[in-house]
């Protein structure tokens, strides 16, 4: 029983940091993969380009956002705003954007605000601009 | 029961004597009265004392309900299978209350701390050697396999899941597992600074963590998925555990439902934790509490605190020899899974240090991947036990 | 005091008619703050201690019925009940972003407009002139 009692134990430990071990390793490398899942098309042209055919250059790059988590944050906005409904009210929307934990409501939506992505109705409400929003340069994330 | 005589025979007295002979003050012996009086102890460490008030209030009251003497065949003890206690204490032993409990700590947690540092995690790996160092004690000391893996998981400070393993394994030693798991979690800023002082220098305990990165929120949704799937895959048993910690993990971190994490982290986690620590301190009655064997249980547990608090801070310091970019130790005391106690205490003993370094943060990455390590070491321990 | 040029200041639509008599009154009254992101200025319903003037920022001014509007415009101003009865905020304002303004006590500030009839007068009418083209007046 000793004897097994020490297998069991050197086995259970290797087992939980064996575990551990690797999501540690999975996740330091999860960021990584989120952002080269988010310039793929970027990447994609890369590749293209150092084995595809020569193009000439196209007309000047589309617009796309260069201010970091900017279309992370539209895309939270967009989820949130779906979930509350429209119009919404600004505050209630900055208060549920708190609670869920979005870090920087406030700052956030004011670039949302600036970039015409939340748009006033004139009623002291607001609204998401879908057309803004779904428009093919700004997919590019 | 009241004896149904001729009425013609039968006296008043009589009456009364036989009445008072079903009441509880005929019924009692000393025994009960010493775990009436613990109860009462709790309720006053919980009350008075802060000591871990959400749980010793109900297990101390629990106690007082399960110890005070009832007529047997009535249907009123904890033990008798049509009780209203029964029915509750149900959730205790199908190890349903533990998992519910989980989730509402998922739906609370914030695992950002651990994925902008997931070097951190080996922390939290490292001080569950505490818990398979006491199953070996305990082995040592006598105890049958079943028990010694029951004993072992106090050193996961984690009560639902010592709850949950001693339900499956040993069902019978709950309440002296459970009150002194609870008892010690409560003790971790008694426990672990002379441990955390005597294993590191001050040059150790003056390193200052680096700022960590950002994380984003699609990483912190995906983490739960990847968790569950990569640790249940590795140990299965800890399925209804890890399974219900990140289901309200993924609840929190998911916009669209707020709602079911509020529900998770509020209402359900209150509910389930009132029914279980009152039916597990009903269930911590005399004859089982009293014991040799609790002594042990007491003594083992003490002892598989200090263990997984020297286990993480000793790994925190071979870290560092491979380390180009130091961790302060005093980290690998948080990965002893009491949250947020243990992070708390190496915040405290780092601050005695230098005031100006704040390891807070930083100790709740071991600390939450603590619960984790825990969970998966009483799923490794239930298989082996059931194997 | 502040750490813009007084020319400067000088020029926002709320100060721009003022002699440089009247200017001299107010510009020493003048105080350079910072806000942080989620900051709260104002309360509906408070006393209205103090009247500000955007210099950088995103503010949201919002009523208790949830409604809302924006301001971000530099020389925009906020807290115009500090000189305009009943000297209480008709809303609440709260930063969106990190900002600057310029404040001004609101008891100091009406002192000198109550003393100052002229000066009251032209200050007061900006302001009016101002909030008129605020989407939401209650």
């Amino acid at each position: 029983m000793q004897h097994n009692g020490f297998s069991m134990a050197a086995v259970g430990i290797t087992i939980v940091f064996t575990a551990l071990v690797t999501l540690s390793l999975i996740i330091s490398q999860l960021h990584k993969l989120l952002t080269f899942w988010d310039n793929r098309a970027a990447w994609k042209q890369k590749i293209f380009r150092m084995f595809g055919p020569q193009e000439e250059e196209a007309g000047p790059a589309p617009h796309v956002y260069h201010v970091p988590g900017s279309p992370e944050s539209a895309r939270q906005f967009c989820l949130l705003i779906q979930a509350t409904g429209e119009p919404f009210s600004l505050p209630g929307l900055l208060r549920t954007a708190e609670a869920c934990g979005i870090r920087h409501p406030y700052a956030k939506a004011s670039r949302l605000i600036e970039e015409h992505l939340i748009i006033p109705d004139q009623k002291g409400f607001y609204v998401w601009n879908h057309a803004e929003y779904d428009r093919p340069a700004k997919r590019s994330r | 029961m009241i004896g149904l005589r001729n009425g013609a025979d039968s006296t008043l007295m009589e009456m009364f004597l036989d009445f008072f002979a079903n009441t509880g003050f005929a019924l009692a012996d000393y025994r009960n009265f010493i775990m009436l009086a613990i109860g009462v102890l709790f309720i006053y460490l919980g009350i008075a004392k802060h000591y871990e008030p959400l749980l010793l209030v109900p297990i101390g009251f629990g106690i007082l309900l399960g110890n005070i003497p009832v007529f047997k065949g009535l249907g009123l003890g904890i033990y008798e299978s049509n009780s209203v206690l029964h029915y509750l204490y149900f959730g205790v032993t199908s190890g349903v209350y533990p998992p519910l409990i989980f989730m509402g700590i998922g739906a609370m947690t914030d695992f950002s701390t651990l994925l902008a540092r997931p070097v951190l995690m080996l922390l939290g790996a490292a001080a569950q050697a505490g818990i398979f160092l006491t199953f070996l004690g305990a082995l040592a000391l006598g105890f049958a396999p079943n028990e010694a893996a029951s004993i072992g998981i106090i050193g996961g400070a984690d009560g639902p899941t010592a709850i949950f393993l001693t339900a499956k394994l040993a069902r019978e030693l709950i309440g002296p597992i459970a009150v002194a798991a609870y008892s010690y979690m409560a003790l971790v800023p008694v426990i672990q600074p002379p441990i955390m002082r005597l294993l590191t220098t001050r040059q150790e305990r003056l390193i200052r963590m680096e700022e960590p990165r950002q994380v984003s929120k699609r990483a912190k949704l995906i983490f739960p998925i990847i968790a569950v799937l990569l640790c249940c895959f590795i140990a299965p048993a800890a399925l209804p555990l890890l399974g219900l910690l990140f289901l309200g993990n993924l609840l929190k971190e998911a916009v669209v439902t707020e709602r079911l994490a509020q529900a998770a982290r509020t209402s359900i986690i209150d509910s389930v934790t009132i029914l279980l620590g009152m039916t597990v301190g009903a269930s911590t009655q005399a004859d089982v509490f009293l014991t040799g064997k609790s002594i042990g249980i007491f003594i083992l547990g003490a002892l598989s605190f200090c263990v997984a608090t020297a286990a993480g801070l000793l790994f925190a310091k071979l870290m560092n020899l491979f380390l180009r970019t130091k961790i302060n130790p005093l980290l690998g005391a948080a990965g002893v899974s009491a949250v947020p106690d243990s992070a708390r205490v190496v915040q405290m003993v780092g601050q005695a240090e230098d005031s100006t370094n704040f390891l807070l943060m930083h100790a709740m990455a071991p600390n939450v991947c603590g619960v984790i390590g825990s969970a998966v070491g009483a799923g490794i321990l239930w298989s082996f036990m059931m194997g | 005091m502040h750490l813009l040029d007084p020319k400067e200041i000088k020029e926002f639509p709320v100060f721009r008619e003022l002699s440089p008599k009247q200017w001299a009154e107010v510009y020493p009254l003048l105080h350079h703050i910072w806000t942080l992101e989620g900051e709260e200025l104002v309360r509906e319903g408070e006393r209205a201690h103090t009247f500000f003037i955007i210099l950088r920022g995103h503010f949201m001014v919002h009523y208790s019925d949830e409604r809302a509007f924006t301001l971000w415009q530099r020389g925009e101003i906020i807290g115009w009940s500090a000189v305009i009865r009943p000297f209480r905020y008709t809303a609440n304002v709260t930063s969106l972003t990190e900002g600057e303004m310029l404040s001004i006590a609101g008891i100091q500030f009406l002192e000198l407009l109550q003393a100052n009839a002229s000066l009251g007068d032209k200050l007061v009418k900006k302001i009016n002139e101002d909030i008129q083209h605020r989407p939401l007046i209650t």
